[in-house]
């Protein structure tokens, strides 16, 4: 392992780490990023791929269709278990698309460079996680023709929203966070799409690419006013990182319903967002930098910072966990601490602990290096993660209702074959939104790699601007 | 900008030497004639020391609070591989190393245990509430877990300091990986002690109210607090000679992005507590916010609000703010005597249901402040002021902004 030349993690507090390994030059990361949309056959895998995440995509929407026509008893819904997989699967999606925006704003601000050889891909994949959350509290309303009430559409009918429901934050909320981390994501891309399109040999590849490029020539006007926009969409979108979870997280908390009332709730859920998120963008990344020859960009120094990062939210996720237990206990409201027992105890043991060992046990063991750095191991440890993850607000959301201060409404939540296709689809619009973006975009940000590369060492001030766009690029990475 | 120069670190003084020893001398009797000027004022009030104990409360979970918020900034540093703090770690270390003085500090809060908390209080034993948690909220157990959370606090924080002073003469660079090593267990097992500690210090002043969010208030308090200081402490250090050029303004705009960032997350966190039992109004929950918005404490919550959230967030979000020495003077001292004000209001309420101040605040906050002062004075001349052959330094020296 030492000697490979492609394991840089070292971590020599002498020299910094190579961020780019395989003797990269500016020229060969263009052509090794823009080859996979312009140049190189789509592997067969792909298309087996797409053909299978486009056939779970019809099946959502042959779900979604279903439940229009017949009302939302095809779902497991019951007496006192009202809100069942579709908030579920609505918080799991938004968490999801926390680690895009962490990567690109809250990274960015912090100086980790190591953050632009994943910040693309984690972008994309909270644009497209955030569609997956959007659709489902939009279907789950009951009256779908009446869904348009979510919006402030002012006085029409002399009607209003109600602004005291979570609800409707929500909508603000994540409506604020698709935005920005759209503009986020396309600002960013800009230069790149400009590179595709100058190297685009078909007619509709220059058009399409040359659209999206927007007239983007690279002069030193058009590189300024990108940076200035770069770092306001990073400042504009950090806060966003922290809120939108949190007012996901008022959904439960504002409630008096044991078990969601708490005041650790915000946090709590941004951490376990950013959480899933980074264990999603690696369930994706690990695949494609085997399949697209990525390995010397997203290199092991980066899986390994990211598995620090999960190290960091899920512990920060079992703090909160023993931090409500403990508050259960401590408050003595007994219902308050028959709720958590009965989670811990209950009918759903099962999944608490599932929960509890995916999201709080299993990754401690990234505290070893050895862990951190193995690659099929950590993979597994993400698909744990994820499981963990969802099992987390189905934990959350039905143990509390369905034993309620009512003994005799209790009633034990039983998903229907609906349930699960509906959430089974939902993957497969994701993962069909990944792929297309994998044979279509370009999946790293090449121009933000470039300024992390000895290349872009400025050698003499005057001259400083050439690809350095950052401006942070310490002057040792030349005297490698 | 300018053509920047990487400044040297002979190109400053960077020791205390005869400084050290007279701020040390001035801080201690200020501390010291502050004690007694307080243990007068309490003596001399009819009340069995209770204001006393409350007001003692206040300052001493203050001072508490800013050595905690250095005791996360450090390993945080090592965890992320941070180079830019190097020049101004060593200050932050010191400030972490003089737990065994907090400990001796806490003493007059255990002592004076059953003035300052319901469950201590007599009477106690018959409130059926309590019943359950007796085990957990008595003296015993109250005393061994301060002992517990000392020994972990001290022995983190001299570990950090003496290896960082260690590698001064040594240089060896595996004292920084060893820093490293450890500083993820110092954070873990920092945020599992310092979360309890907040419940028992703070909260469990009224042992029937409970947040689970009152950690992280009370630990973010304090991190913000720690930053204003260290500015100020550093512009005190240059305005004298020391560490002059070596620590720039992009030093200092970091801090004022630190100030500004842990500002805002400290507005987020009050707001998580306060919004959430607002909302849902459940009486023994909103009865703690009760109590601090009546008979004159409304006031100095909405004083709380406009002075730790609203105007340091207006006043740091600017980038030439935070360049500005004058300004980030200004909020140097802003911040620290705004977050004070917020813990009083956490606390005091408890002692009298309507406002009150006394000169009996003051002596103390210049009591245990001096004494803990003093004490960081006493370590900071013992050494160079900066880490000087710790391996990520040159990076430090010559850090720039983006």
């Amino acid at each position: 392992m030492v000697n490979d030349p492609l394991n840089n993690t070292a971590d020599d507090p002498t020299k910094p780490t190579e961020l780019v390994l395989g003797g990269h030059t500016f020229t060969t990361v263009t052509e090794k990023v823009s080859d996979i949309v312009l140049e190189r056959k789509t592997p067969r895998a792909w298309y087996i791929a797409f053909a299978f995440t486009s056939g779970l995509t019809a099946i959502l929407f042959a779900m979604i269709a279903y439940l229009f026509v017949t009302g939302v008893g095809v779902w497991g819904l019951n007496n006192p278990v009202s809100w069942g997989w579709a908030i579920v699967n609505f918080v799991f999606w938004v968490g999801i698309g926390h680690a895009g925006t962490l990567i690109s704003a809250i990274l960015f601000l912090l100086r980790q460079k190591w953050r632009t050889s994943i910040n693309r891909f984690a972008e994309a994949m909270t644009i497209f996680a955030v569609i997956c959350a959007g659709i489902f509290p939009g279907i789950h309303v009951g009256r779908v023709w009446l869904v348009w009430w979510l919006f402030p559409i002012p006085n029409y009918q002399a009607m209003w929203p109600n602004f005291r429901s979570p609800l409707l934050w929500d909508v603000f909320a994540v409506g604020t966070y698709a935005t920005v981390s759209l503009l986020f994501w396309y600002t960013g891309m800009v230069p790149d799409f400009a590179t595709l399109r100058d190297r685009a040999k078909s007619k509709i590849q220059q058009i399409a690419y040359g659209t999206l490029a927007i007239g983007w020539t690279g002069s030193h006007r058009h590189w300024h006013r990108y940076e200035k926009a770069y770092l306001l969409l990073a400042g504009l979108a950090t806060p966003l990182v922290l809120s939108v979870h949190s007012v996901v997280s008022f959904d439960f908390a504002t409630a008096q319903v044991p078990g969601w009332h708490t005041s650790i709730f915000p946090p709590y859920f941004v951490a376990g967002a950013v959480f899933s998120g980074f264990a999603m963008v690696g369930t994706c990344m690990i695949p494609a930098r085997q399949w697209f020859g990525l390995k010397e960009f997203i290199t092991l120094h980066h899986l390994d910072n990211m598995n620090k990062i999960i190290l960091a939210t899920g512990s920060i996720v079992g703090f909160a966990y023993a931090t409500e237990f403990f508050i259960a206990w401590y408050g003595g409201n007994p219902n308050e601490s028959f709720a958590f027992v009965n989670r811990a105890f209950g009918p759903y043991a099962w999944a608490y602990w599932i929960m509890v060992s995916c999201n709080v046990i299993t990754p401690q063991l990234f505290w070893f290096k050895k862990i951190r750095t193995n690659v099929p191991v950590m993979f597994v440890m993400y698909i744990f993660v994820n499981i963990g993850m969802w099992f987390e607000r189905f934990v959350i959301t039905v143990t509390s209702l369905s034993r309620d201060f009512l003994p005799s409404s209790w009633d034990y939540f039983d998903p229907t074959l609906i349930d699960v296709l509906t959430f089974a689809g939902s993957f497969g619009l994701f993962f069909t939104l990944v792929l297309l973006f994998i044979r279509f975009g370009p999946i790293l940000a090449m121009a933000e790699i470039k300024t992390v590369m000895p290349d872009a060492e400025a050698h003499d001030d005057s001259h400083r601007s050439v690809g350095d766009y950052h401006g942070d690029v310490p002057e040792t990475r030349g005297d490698k | 900008m300018a053509h920047h120069i990487t400044p040297r670190l002979s190109e400053t003084k960077t020791t205390m030497d005869g400084l050290g020893s007279k701020v040390f001398a001035i801080s201690g009797i200020i501390g010291l004639v502050g004690l007694i000027v307080a243990v007068v004022f309490g003596m001399q009030t009819d009340d069995n020391m209770r204001h006393f104990s409350f007001s003692y409360l206040v300052n001493y979970a203050y001072f508490l609070s800013i050595s905690l918020g250095a005791f996360t900034f450090i390993p945080l540093m090592f965890v992320t591989k941070a180079s830019w703090n190097i020049v101004l770690r060593r200050l932050a270390e010191v400030t972490v190393a003089v737990m065994p003085v907090l400990a001796l500090l806490a003493i007059p809060v255990i002592y004076f245990s059953g003035n300052i908390y319901g469950w201590a209080a007599p009477g106690a034993e018959h409130i059926h509430a309590l019943e359950h948690k007796a085990g957990y909220l008595n003296t015993t157990a109250f005393t061994i877990r301060w002992v517990i959370y000392f020994a972990i606090w001290t022995g983190y924080s001299l570990f950090f300091w003496r290896s960082s002073v260690r590698q001064d003469t040594t240089g060896d660079v595996e004292i920084t990986k060893k820093m490293e090593k450890l500083s993820g267990s110092a954070i873990l097992i920092g945020a599992l002690t310092i979360a309890a500690a907040a419940f028992d210090l703070v909260m469990s002043i009224d042992p029937l109210w409970f947040s689970t969010i009152f950690g992280i208030y009370y630990w973010c308090g304090g991190f913000v607090t720690f930053f204003a200081m260290l500015t100020l402490a550093i512009m005190g250090l240059q305005n004298s000679g020391r560490m002059e050029k070596i620590i720039s303004p992009e030093h200092f705009h970091d801090l004022g992005k630190l100030m500004f960032a842990f500002t805002f997350f400290w507005g987020y966190v009050a707001f998580s507590q306060y919004m959430l039992y607002w909302y849902a109004n459940i009486p023994e929950e909103t009865s703690w916010f009760l109590r601090r918005s009546v008979n004159g404490w409304g006031i100095v919550g909405f004083v709380t609000l406009f002075a730790t959230l609203l105007l340091p967030f207006a006043g740091l979000i600017s980038y030439y703010a935070k360049r500005n020495r004058k300004m980030m003077a200004f909020w140097g001292f802003w911040i620290p005597i705004a977050q004070w004000i917020n813990l009083y209001w956490v606390i005091m309420p408890e002692f009298n249901d309507s406002f009150i101040f006394s000169p009996m605040d003051v002596a103390l906050f210049f009591g245990i402040g001096g004494i803990w002062f003093a004490a960081i004075v006493k370590l900071a001349s013992q050494n160079s002021l900066v880490p000087t052959k710790d391996p990520r330094l040159e990076d430090s020296l010559r850090f720039e902004n983006a």
